[in-house]
């Protein structure tokens, strides 16, 4: 397939399609840098030059900037894709003051404590509701109203000193099918005031950098009768770029899945670049419905949730298999290729180096595995942009002999 | 009423919660971009009722706007008719020049009065562009401008010179 270029405000490339990968940890952070400069572009697979964009929560921003600082090394050498050449966006996210892990909570508070100072006792005492209902009730009444026009500015200011290369106006998530039209009023609000806000009191980089609209949604409100409001709402104050960031995703619920292809297809018919943020193997169906870019965490589901007190996830977390598009436990991995004799099945870079997963230390697992993950996706971004045939035949092709066959049916 | 060309805003209670300064920014660049939207012009009482701001802000950005060029009135009867000043007419004329953080820019205009060269000055702020000022002097007497700077240039470096 052809790879289509839009010139972005920053003058830095968007191109379609396009893979962005969300760094969520200091050793993400390092160990994206490291995979940069260890498998340069002289490697017989590119090392993750297919990778074009890093995506950082604000909450996480502190941890991770130290890796993206511009490289010596791109002065030297103009095709040495150094972190800080590729397009960075920093999710305010403020959909964790709302959902998700505690962690993720505690981090974007601790953002916005400095303008908001009496929000986090609020998120916090949301976040102890057991029923969900009345959760989703609360979090209205009582978070909406701090949401204001002042907290847009600064999160689009902090944008700008973490020197963001496309702003994101933050949204609020549309979760509740019963309280839909609260959660999308407060998004079209707030994405148009974002753009006023872009245009007056930040007029020096209304020609300096894209904004994007990003809606963060369940799939499950994407009914026909939302479909329209939720449009209008994600498209509202024309922005240059639109993000849906998906949340609790269940591909195995075809009537949702395929709904939500739709709406996407419907809304990168607006002819803006569409962004799809929290996927993982299957953003690349989206890209067949008008997504120009995906953005996935790193070797891990993007969609897992822990609640208070419950039992904590394996130290040792799951390796992508190339073949089968999935993730094998560590403790399951090794049954996997116990036939072959240990030996790891994917030809990436570090899997070669290390051959067996015999040579595998314990405590080199995770970072191997996550380098694994980076390294398997830019061979996948490199195989679909370089593809002959039309992009859903490629895919057909690849689910197909892969363990995700459902996701041939979602194809076009 | 008579309709005219309004930007998006922000409601009331929400672009009263901007600090002042901010505040300050955001009503003329509003009120710029919709003088600009109204090509035909807009008088002080259209935007009062059409803009959530109250007369005594519109008049005093107003008058802001007309210190520096940005706009220009002509008087319908006793009214001001309030007209967008920087609209270039050849966008390929346009020069910048940079200063730390000001910048110069220079382009050919025509409004009501005829072509002029247009000089204006831009404050850049962290996050903010600001117009600092601006001159309008008209095309047919520019060459004399230029002359009349180089010559007080030519003070200057004698000045600096002699002392």
């Amino acid at each position: 397939m052809t790879t289509n270029e839009r010139l972005l405000k920053c003058h830095k490339t968007l191109k379609t399609p396009s893979l962005f990968i969300n760094a969520r940890t200091k050793i993400e952070g390092k160990l994206i840098s490291e995979t940069v400069i260890r498998y340069p572009l002289n490697k017989a697979n590119n090392g993750i030059n297919q990778i074009d964009g890093i995506v950082i929560s604000s909450g996480d921003h502190s941890k991770i900037a130290p890796f993206l600082v511009p490289d010596i090394r791109a002065h030297l050498d103009p095709d040495f894709y150094s972190t800080d050449k590729r397009i960075r966006l920093v999710d305010p996210a403020i959909h964790f003051l709302f959902s998700g892990l505690e962690r993720d909570k505690d981090a974007c508070c601790s953002v916005i404590e400095e303008w908001t100072p009496k929000l986090a006792n609020i998120v916090n005492s949301i976040a102890e509701i057991k029923s969900m209902r009345e959760k989703i009730d609360q979090s209205i009444k009582q978070i909406y109203p701090f949401l204001d026009a002042v907290l847009i500015q600064r999160l689009l200011e902090f944008q700008i000193r973490a020197n963001a290369d496309i702003l994101i106006t933050p949204s609020v998530p549309l979760s509740s099918p019963r309280r839909i039209n609260d959660q999308t009023e407060k998004t079209r609000e707030m994405n148009r005031q974002g753009r006023v806000l872009l245009d007056t009191v930040l007029s020096r980089y209304k020609d300096e950098r894209d904004l994007m609209n990003l809606t963060v949604l369940s799939p499950s409100v994407l009914t026909s009768a939302n479909l329209d409001n939720i449009l209008d709402a994600t498209l509202q104050g024309n922005p240059d770029i639109v993000g849906i960031r998906l949340m609790n995703l269940d591909e195995k619920n075809s009537a949702e899945t395929k709904n939500l292809l739709q709406f996407l297809k419907l809304l990168s018919s607006s002819g803006k670049p569409l962004v799809v943020f929290n996927v993982r193997e299957f953003g690349y169906v989206t890209f067949c419905y008008g997504a120009s870019a995906i953005s996935m965490p790193i070797a891990k589901s993007p969609y897992m949730t822990r609640k208070k007190g419950s039992e904590k996830a394996p130290h040792e977390g799951s390796y992508y298999h190339s073949i089968d598009m999935i993730d094998y436990s560590y403790k399951d991995f090794p049954d996997k290729i116990r036939a072959k004799s240990y030996k790891l099945p994917c030809h990436c870079e570090i899997c070669d180096e290390f051959g067996s997963f015999t040579k595998i230390e314990k405590k080199q697992w995770n970072y191997f595995r996550k380098v694994h993950f980076l390294l398997v996706k830019n061979m996948e971004m490199q195989e679909l942009r370089k593809t002959d045939v039309p992009l859903n035949v490629a895919l057909k092709d690849k689910f197909g002999r892969s363990e995700k066959t459902a996701y041939v049916s979602f194809l076009p | 009423m008579v309709e005219i060309q309004v930007p998006e805003v922000l409601p009331k209670n929400e672009y009263l919660k901007l600090p002042p300064s901010e505040r300050e920014l955001y009503v003329r660049e509003i009120l710029r971009q919709t003088v600009r939207k109204n090509v035909d012009g807009v008088t002080a009482s259209m935007l009062a009722q059409q803009l959530p701001f109250d007369s005594r802000t519109i008049e005093k950005h107003l008058s802001v706007l007309t210190c520096t060029n940005e706009i220009y009135s002509v008087k319908i009867g006793n009214t001001p008719l309030y007209l967008p000043n920087s609209i270039p007419m050849h966008h390929a004329k346009k020069k910048a020049f940079a200063i730390k953080n000001r910048e110069y820019l220079a382009y050919i205009l025509q409004n009501r009065m005829g072509e002029f060269v247009f000089i204006q000055e831009k404050k850049k702020t962290e996050f903010a562009e600001e117009i600092g000022g601006g001159i309008l002097i008209p095309l047919a007497d520019f060459e004399q401008f230029v002359n009349f700077i180089s010559a007080f240039n030519k003070d200057i470096d004698a000045s600096k010179k002699s002392s």
